[in-house]
């Protein structure tokens, strides 16, 4: 049986723990390294504070999902969703990494961060819904 | 997050241990604050026992090392694991923050 888990909670920094423990135990499950899991965690974490930042204007708080489950290569899926404003993170550009420190920011080194732990990286918007998709191999691999 | 410091000569050592993530950054952000607030320029993070950090603390260290810049003062990071030192790594800020070996090594380079 094939580890899948969810959860859905106010898109909240007050709630990143309890995604965070449910992220950690799955790839735990998954068999991953505690190296892996802590670069999942990250990953997810990125993604998640995006979502809880940007996602939904003020005064309007929503929720968010994640989901975890596990492809035919035995590769940890974690999805998720969000029902914000249409964000696309893989369509950024990859910061500026060799910028003198007196240039350099910190504004979208989380999505690049997402991008380098995670094997794979896809986005899609589906009625009302963004959906990031983070595939996690054993090892980051690049 | 737990937080530590003490005062080596004229330098502070910072030992953090656990996580910097989005939560508890800010916490980490104010403590490095109120030091340099009371003059405190020559900082040393020992990360010995730092098992995880994210962006949110990469901004941290990154807007600290700024602001000492502009008063000679210095920011020196030591004893990172794998996981965190991947992250410095990573986000090329290796080569922008001065890490060392051990607290020690980075006291000596002060």
């Amino acid at each position: 049986m094939k580890p899948t888990s969810l959860l859905t909670l106010p898109a909240k920094l007050e709630n990143l723990e309890r995604f965070m423990d449910l992220v950690s135990a799955f790839a735990s499950e998954m068999g991953f390294s505690g190296k892996r899991v802590q670069e999942v965690q990250l990953a997810v974490e990125e993604a998640l504070v995006n979502v809880i930042n940007y996602a939904y204007p003020e005064g309007t708080p929503d929720d968010v999902e994640v989901r975890c489950s596990a492809d035919e290569e035995g590769r940890g899926i974690i999805e998720i969703r969000d029902r914000g404003i249409p964000f696309d993170g893989t369509s950024l550009s990859d910061p500026e990494l060799d910028a003198p420190i007196s240039e350099r920011k910190v504004g979208g080194m989380g999505v690049y961060l997402i991008r380098k732990m995670a094997n794979e990286v896809r986005y899609r918007r589906e009625g009302d819904a963004n959906i990031l998709t983070l595939a996690f191999a054993g090892n980051r691999g690049k | 997050m737990e937080m530590q410091q003490r005062k080596e000569n004229s330098a502070t050592v910072v030992s953090v241990k656990g996580r910097i993530d989005a939560v508890s950054a800010p916490e980490f952000e104010k403590a490095l604050e109120d030091l340099i607030s009371r003059g405190e320029k020559l900082l040393v993070i020992d990360f010995g026992e730092l098992d995880y950090i994210s962006s949110a603390g990469l901004r941290t260290i990154l807007a600290t090392t700024k602001k000492l810049k502009g008063m000679e003062g210095k920011l020196f990071l030591a004893s990172l694991k794998e996981v965190v030192k991947e992250v410095f790594d990573i986000s090329g800020f290796s080569s922008i923050i001065p890490i060392h070996g051990s607290v020690e090594v980075a006291l000596a380079e002060l």
